[in-house]
């Protein structure tokens, strides 16, 4: 499903990300858009997202 | 929930054609910008559809493998978020420092990546012209 999005006959390109927060704190998403992303790439983007998520929460409540 | 999807576009074929040539008519696709747009990127894209205030950044451009030796162009760039916490949910990067059109090579969309102020993204893009 992924490769035929990424277009089968188009160079085939991925993105990687990793986020480094004001405080120093850097959360690795790995990759985050391509296809063939792996198993532990998928797990790295969850948990890293879910951090960023908490941060954005204690941001908005002020916390 | 965005899809993760990456496209080297049609602008991005062209541009690659013309880098092949004596003398370019255009830059090399270095410059990285990111958006909050959430359509999937698509293969006719020729800008990012919600740009960021954030100026595009210039990537660190180098030849890397992936299948063949040096088939692989990978661009590597930091944006950091200065104007208000955002959701973050596409990338592109461009030929060109600040056009809007014209000049995309690649956008790709995905899963919101929350910033806060003074938070920044390191991008690395990779594009692998030998699929074996």
């Amino acid at each position: 499903m992924e490769e035929v999005r990424s277009g089968m006959r188009r160079p085939e390109a991925r993105l990687f990300a990793k986020v480094t927060r004001a405080s120093g704190e850097v959360i690795d998403l790995g990759q985050v858009a391509g296809p063939r992303i792996s198993r532990a790439s998928r797990a790295k983007g969850k948990a890293g997202r879910k951090r960023l998520n908490q941060v954005a929460k204690e941001a908005r409540d002020g916390s | 929930m965005a899809a993760d999807v990456v496209y080297v576009v049609s602008q991005g074929l062209e541009i690659t054609t013309d880098r092949l040539l004596d003398s370019p008519n255009g830059n090399e696709p270095k410059w990285i910008d990111m958006g909050t747009g959430t359509t999937p990127a698509t293969a006719t894209d020729t800008t990012l559809e919600t740009p960021g205030p954030e100026a595009r950044t210039v990537g660190v451009m180098t030849q890397e493998t992936t299948n063949t030796t040096d088939d692989t162009l990978q661009v590597v760039g930091t944006i950091t978020c200065t104007t208000g916490a955002k959701a973050i949910t596409e990338c592109g990067l461009f030929a060109h420092l600040t056009s809007t059109t014209g000049f995309l090579f690649l956008r790709a969309t995905f899963d919101a990546i929350n910033l806060q102020i003074g938070d920044s993204i390191e991008f690395t893009i990779q594009v692998v012209y030998d699929q074996a």
